[in-house]
This record gives C-alpha cells, sequence and structure tokens, in this order.
C-alpha cells in the first residue's frame, strides 16, 4: 500500500479557500449567492434559458 | 432577502403559519460554503396540519401584500426579488427538524434556518445526486456533528452514509 502524499500547497489553499467561505457571514455568503447568479445568467442565456438574479 | 425573511416573520406573527425554517440549497449555505441555487426554500408547519391545500393561505395571505408568483418560477413567489419556495413539512423527520430549527439575525431581521445535521439528514432521505453531495459537504466540514447526524439517521431509519472515524 502506498503512503499517503501530503497536500500540495496548491491544494491546501484551495481547501483553506473553501474553509474561509464557508466561515464567512451569512450576509456575505448571500451577496456570493447573488454573484454566482449573475457569472450564470450568459451561460444559461447560452442556452435559453432566462435566470433573474436575486436583489440583494 | 431582507423583505422575504421580514416577510415571514410577518406570516409567523399574524397566525398564518405556526413556524418556518430556511432549508435547501440556502440553509445548507448558513453552514457551508456558498453554492449557486435560484430559489430560497422555506419549510412552513401550519397549526392545522389537515388541509387538503396547506400552502393556500400564505398564497392568500402575501397576494393581499401584492406578492405573485415568480415569472420564470411559477412553483415559487417572488418576495422583493427573492422567488421563495414554500413546502409544507410532510414527513417526521421535517416536523422534528423544524421544531430544533436556529433562529439567527440576518441585517437586523429575524430568520430561521434547519440545523446542519438534519439538512444533511433531509439530503439523505431525498437522496438525488445534488442532494447526496451536500451530504459529502456537511461531512467535510470541521463544525459538522456526525455523532449526532447518525443519531438522527438511526432514528428515522436512513442509510448513514460511511463515516470512518466517527467519534
Amino acid at each position: 500500500m502506498t503512503a499517503m502524499r501530503p497536500l500540495t500547497e496548491a491544494q491546501y489553499a484551495k481547501v483553506q479557500g473553501r474553509r474561509n467561505l464557508a466561515d464567512l457571514p451569512f450576509t456575505e455568503k448571500v451577496k456570493c449567492v447573488i454573484e454566482l447568479q449573475r457569472r450564470l445568467q450568459p451561460i444559461y442565456a447560452q442556452r435559453g434559458i432566462i435566470i433573474k438574479p436575486w436583489k440583494s | 432577502m431582507k423583505e422575504a425573511l421580514n416577510v415571514l416573520a410577518e406570516l409567523v406573527a399574524g397566525g398564518v403559519i405556526e413556524d418556518y425554517a430556511i432549508g435547501g440549497a440556502m440553509g445548507a449555505t448558513f453552514y457551508l460554503e456558498p453554492v449557486v441555487t435560484m430559489d430560497l426554500d422555506v419549510f412552513v408547519l401550519f397549526k392545522d396540519n389537515t388541509s387538503l391545500l396547506p400552502l393556500q393561505p400564505i398564497y392568500d395571505a402575501l397576494k393581499k401584500r401584492g406578492y405573485q408568483p415568480d415569472e420564470r418560477m411559477p412553483e415559487c413567489i417572488d418576495i422583493g426579488g427573492t422567488p421563495v419556495q414554500f413546502l409544507p413539512v410532510y414527513n417526521q423527520l421535517l416536523e422534528d427538524a423544524l421544531s430544533h430549527a436556529v433562529s439567527f439575525d440576518y441585517d437586523g431581521v429575524p430568520a430561521r434556518v434547519l440545523p446542519a445535521e438534519y439538512l444533511a439528514a433531509i439530503s439523505v432521505q431525498t437522496g438525488r445526486a445534488k442532494d447526496k453531495l451536500r451530504v459529502q459537504s456537511f461531512l467535510a466540514s470541521e463544525r459538522f456533528d456526525r455523532k449526532r447526524f447518525a443519531e438522527i439517521c438511526a432514528e428515522h431509519g436512513l442509510a448513514c452514509p460511511d463515516m470512518e472515524g466517527v467519534k
């Protein structure tokens, strides 16, 4: 059995980034959700699906 | 979002619903990293749960306030630009989850959200691909109480996902 390799710096940064996002206050998380909706808008529009980002 | 939470508090204060709690992706976002979702899932408990149309009093109350179904998601009501989907509590797990809902302050407005361990158990019960991913996200979270989650799964006869190292 091969030994587990430690996380690379880039992998660790990714994990830490997700932890930081999870630690944000809920109001900030809602802003992130709205930003994600905005970014999805043109992608969905290409498929003919119209989405409407929330008002903050 | 703030307007939606205000309206939910008014529905409780006005006796239209007994209690409510945010679930679904936004409920999970309360505990985990933000994920994209297009609606706000709200589980509601009624004083009279024998009605064949349990959501009708909510729709009537919201209509009186001028809120209409969302243009693109007619199963949701557009409250101040946030599509809100009301879901009646339909089983014992949801009833227990709602009775353990936690209150928090959202920019000066009170809000209630289902506990993380119950949200994960509901995801196990629902069992769609996105629910399985959500369970994995909860299990990877440091603040998630795995023991409590295992207890809830056992109480409700759910197959608890493999949790190596549960203490």
